[in-house]
């Protein structure tokens, strides 16, 4: 018997096999052909809970952390942290002290381990600081210091000496990056060693790190094991989360918070993080170098619209660059830009601006950004400016800026330690990592307004009272947002989402420093 | 006797009429070949007269509507920004069908051109060509074109750049199989006898033996364009906002599977028909345009 096979039958036959396959799943999912879908696994016997985070855990950036992130895992610990309100308090140092203008010394909490086994000493804190001077350069000017500079006193006695006045040091180094790790680290075969509350058992690169509790922790000893998992795309962390596959995760999309909010299956926490989103406007280029025109911008934008649309009402509407959560916020002291398309109208008229659009970089990582720079650019288009988008990849986006200059950026700043100095240093002052290349080779920059600004930011760091070094910040963020630097878009609020039955989850200002000691599924004492 | 290149043209000539009749014979015959076609149409008139029509702007935001469900005043729903989902598809046809008819007409000519050269050239010429050929097509088309579309940058015109790079390669191979099996003919030999010069050769009596496979693998590669246009547009690759393109518009309705299913099923839906319509009517021309395909299918 022949038989005719052409193309055209077998396409024919797939889309009917494809019709009745999807037919099947959907009939699956309803469950009417009486077989109930497989139940998500909550077997209450398993020693781990895995948590679903946005970045890798095991990227290459952490390979002195023996590919293991010190962020969220609670493996290493820093000499201090930062409280819920964003202070200073004693992790691993029980005590610092400032001996002069440059000099810190800190004492070491005694009776503390390392995973294994060996007690934590001065010369490990030694060690892991030139340890971290490997990363780069960039160490030097984050934390003003020199590795010669870090000097074991006593077996618990650390001295530091920073390379210029500094006040914010003991809140710099609250930070999940300058953390305590036992010199055998180094040992690639042994992988991180540090003092945490969880250790780690398998690093899977580019998938997940597996710990367990650590018996002789100082602290209060953890119950639980947590894998940390990577899942970047938002969709499929939530997928995962709705089919049982994890326990926890992080940053759900915004479209799925409320629905999370009213399922009695999901327990939702959301916290606001020292965290801005907001869009930088370059005043070395026409037409952004002229304050009406940025006024402009300013004027035609509702961030309390953005905020309850395109946000899903889960970010905060931002009046300046720093989050509220930042004890030196100027927040309340900020001018604000009500939206006014009329008068933002005029001012463009009355601007060199000649219909050309404006360069429009969006850092294309950041949650619903892409979003947020649509709806901008429909604000924008309303008062006759024309703006085109430019979407670059998390990597790619600060040698795009710096290269390019574009009129306009759309990124997020915020700190992950206590002090959150360098968001002011970075972003406003000349010599700031956005700044100083420009500012050197051409005595410009680009968010950077100068003179009075830098003088102010500078007086900020510097000083050791506290009053002073706030009221010089939010002076300098009133110039900002007078002189209408950036378009403040939203205070970031990060989610967690759970299963309902997952308690003992802590959020913290800082995402990374979300505390899982409590972390437990009910019913499982 | 006849002049060499009449009784080529003749012959030519004789060979497309029977096929355009089985064609024709072959729509009526078959109704997936006619659905195929339809839906070309079809697609091809909305990319057309779409635009015109629609008065609605398609990057024209109304946030207080966004994601609206389907309704009379907005047949696909809005998305996200407040946007008419239907306006944004129709402009989106324009775009894809544009892209997908350039990208292939580059290739055509492309390969075109080197297969043709290489075949009746031979010798170092058709070694060195050929061999080019090769190494482009070792490369999995879509990820060379990943490649080319991240070095070049996100934006449609390097979309459309990188896939016509990746994708000429077969159209030479084919163009170059059917240019040795003609030129080994009797009249090919003959006018060359009579001194016709090789570029009339290849004009007269070669390129109008491979228009029928090219032709074939052009429909087939317009529907493999349009999915792979969007796919790249998809990853952030392509079109960038607010251009109205099937996978941007996918890609941002995501996020949105469960609240707002119009927005990843309208795009979703229409990149299957398009890239169902091209293959059924690629594999209708095929069987029509290329007897020998046929019956060696049809002897299995």
């Amino acid at each position: 018997m022949h038989t005719t096979f052409t193309r055209r039958r077998v396409l024919g036959g797939m889309t009917g096999a494809g019709t009745a396959a999807l037919a099947g799943c959907l009939g699956g999912l309803t469950s009417d052909d009486g077989v109930d879908p497989p139940e998500a696994d909550s077997s209450t016997d398993r020693e781990q809970l895995s948590v679903a985070l946005e970045d890798d855990p095991t990227a290459d950036t952490w390979d002195t952390y023996g590919y293991a992130t010190p962020y969220y895992t609670k493996v290493v610990e820093p000499l201090v942290w930062a409280s819920e309100s964003m202070e200073t308090v004693p992790w691993l140092a029980t005590d610092w002290e400032a001996l002069d203008e440059t000099t810190w010394e800190f004492s070491l909490r005694e009776g503390v381990r390392f995973h294994n086994g060996e007690e934590l000493t001065a010369e490990d804190v030694v060690w892991s600081f030139e340890r971290l001077f490997d990363r780069g350069d960039f160490v030097y000017g984050w934390l003003h210091l020199a590795p010669e500079n870090v000097v074991a006193v006593d077996d618990h006695t650390v001295e530091f000496t920073t390379t210029e006045p500094f006040a914010a040091f003991p809140g710099t180094i609250a930070h999940n990056m300058v953390c305590v790790q036992h010199p055998d680290s180094a040992d690639e075969e042994l992988g991180t060693i540090g003092t945490g509350p969880l250790e780690v058992t398998s690093v899977e690169r580019g998938d997940a790190v597996e710990t367990t509790p650590f018996d002789d922790y100082w602290g209060d000893r953890m119950e639980t094991g947590v894998e940390f998992a990577v899942l970047d795309d938002a969709t499929t962390r939530s997928l995962s989360l709705e089919a049982g596959d994890v326990d926890v995760i992080f940053n759900p999309p915004r479209s799925r918070v409320s629905s999370y909010e009213a399922d009695p299956t999901v327990s939702v926490l959301a916290q606001q993080s020292p965290r801005t989103m907001f869009a930088p406007l370059n005043l070395y280029r026409s037409p952004t170098d002229e304050a009406d025109f940025r006024r402009a911008l300013n004027y035609a934008v509702s961030q309390v619209e953005l905020t309850e649309t395109v946000l899903e009402g889960v970010d905060d509407p931002a009046r300046g660059p720093i989050s509220p959560i930042v004890s030196w916020s100027a927040h309340d002291d900020v001018p604000t830009y009500e939206r006014d398309r009329e008068h933002a109208r005029e001012l463009v008229e009355s601007s060199s601006y000649d219909g050309e659009a404006l360069s429009f970089v969006v850092h294309g990582g950041v949650t619903n950004a892409d979003l947020v720079a649509e709806a901008l650019q429909g604000s924008f288009a309303d008062i006759g400016v024309e703006t085109d988008i430019r979407l670059v990849d998390s990597g790619s986006y600060s040698d795009v800026v710096r290269e390019d200059a574009p009129h306009l950026g759309l990124r997020t700043s915020g700190s992950n330690s206590a002090a959150a100095d360098y968001i002011m240093f970075e972003n406003f002052h000349s010599e700031g990592i956005n700044n100083i290349q420009a500012y050197e080779a051409e005595g410009t920059g680009l968010y950077n307004l100068g003179g009075e600004v830098d003088e102010l930011i500078e007086t900020a760091y510097r000083s050791r009272d506290l009053e002073e070094t706030a009221d010089a910040y939010r002076e300098a963020q009133v110039r900002i947002v007078e002189e209408a630097v950036c378009i403040p878009v939203c205070y970031i609020v990060y989610v967690i989402a759970a299963q309902a039955d997952v308690t003992g989850i802590d959020p913290h200002p800082i995402d990374k420093m979300v505390d899982w000691s409590g972390l437990s599924r009910t019913g499982d004492e | 006797m006849s002049h060499p290149e009449e009784q080529g043209g003749s012959l030519a000539g004789q060979s497309r009429h029977p096929a355009f009749s089985r064609l024709l014979g072959d729509l009526r015959r078959n109704p997936l070949t006619l659905a195929g076609a339809l839906i070309v149409a079809a697609l091809a008139l909305v990319a057309v007269v779409g635009p015109v029509v629609l008065t609605t702007d398609p990057t024209a935001q109304d946030l207080p509507n966004r994601l609206q469900p389907p309704s009379a005043a907005h047949p696909l729903g809005t998305d996200q920004l407040g946007r008419d989902v239907l306006t944004r598809l129709v402009y989106g046809a324009r775009l894809s069908l544009g892209i997908a008819l350039a990208v292939t007409a580059i290739r055509v000519v492309v390969g075109t051109t080197v297969g043709v050269v290489a075949g009746y050239a031979g010798g170092w010429v058709d070694e060195a060509l050929m061999r080019l050929v090769d190494v482009q097509l070792a490369f999995p088309g879509l990820v060379l074109a990943l490649v080319v579309a991240g070095i070049l940058g996100p934006s449609l015109r390097n979309v459309m750049l990188a896939l016509a790079v990746v994708g000429w390669a077969t159209y030479a191979r084919v163009v170059r199989a059917t240019v040795l099996s003609v030129s080994e003919r009797e009249y090919v030999d003959a006018a060359r006898l009579f001194g016709t010069p090789p570029r009339r050769i290849a004009r007269r009596h070669l390129l109008p033996a491979v228009l029928n496979p090219v032709l074939v693998l052009a429909t087939l590669n317009l529907g493999t364009v349009v999915l792979a246009t969007a796919g790249l547009s998809f990853i952030g690759l392509g079109a960038q906002p607010p251009t109205p393109e099937w996978g941007t518009m996918l890609a941002g309705g995501r996020d949105y599977l469960r609240s707002a299913w119009w927005l990843v099923n309208a795009p979703g839906l229409a990149i299957v028909l398009t890239v169902l319509g091209f293959n059924l009517l690629g594999d209708g021309l095929r069987d029509a345009l290329d007897p020998h395909q046929q019956s060696r299918l049809e002897e299995v």
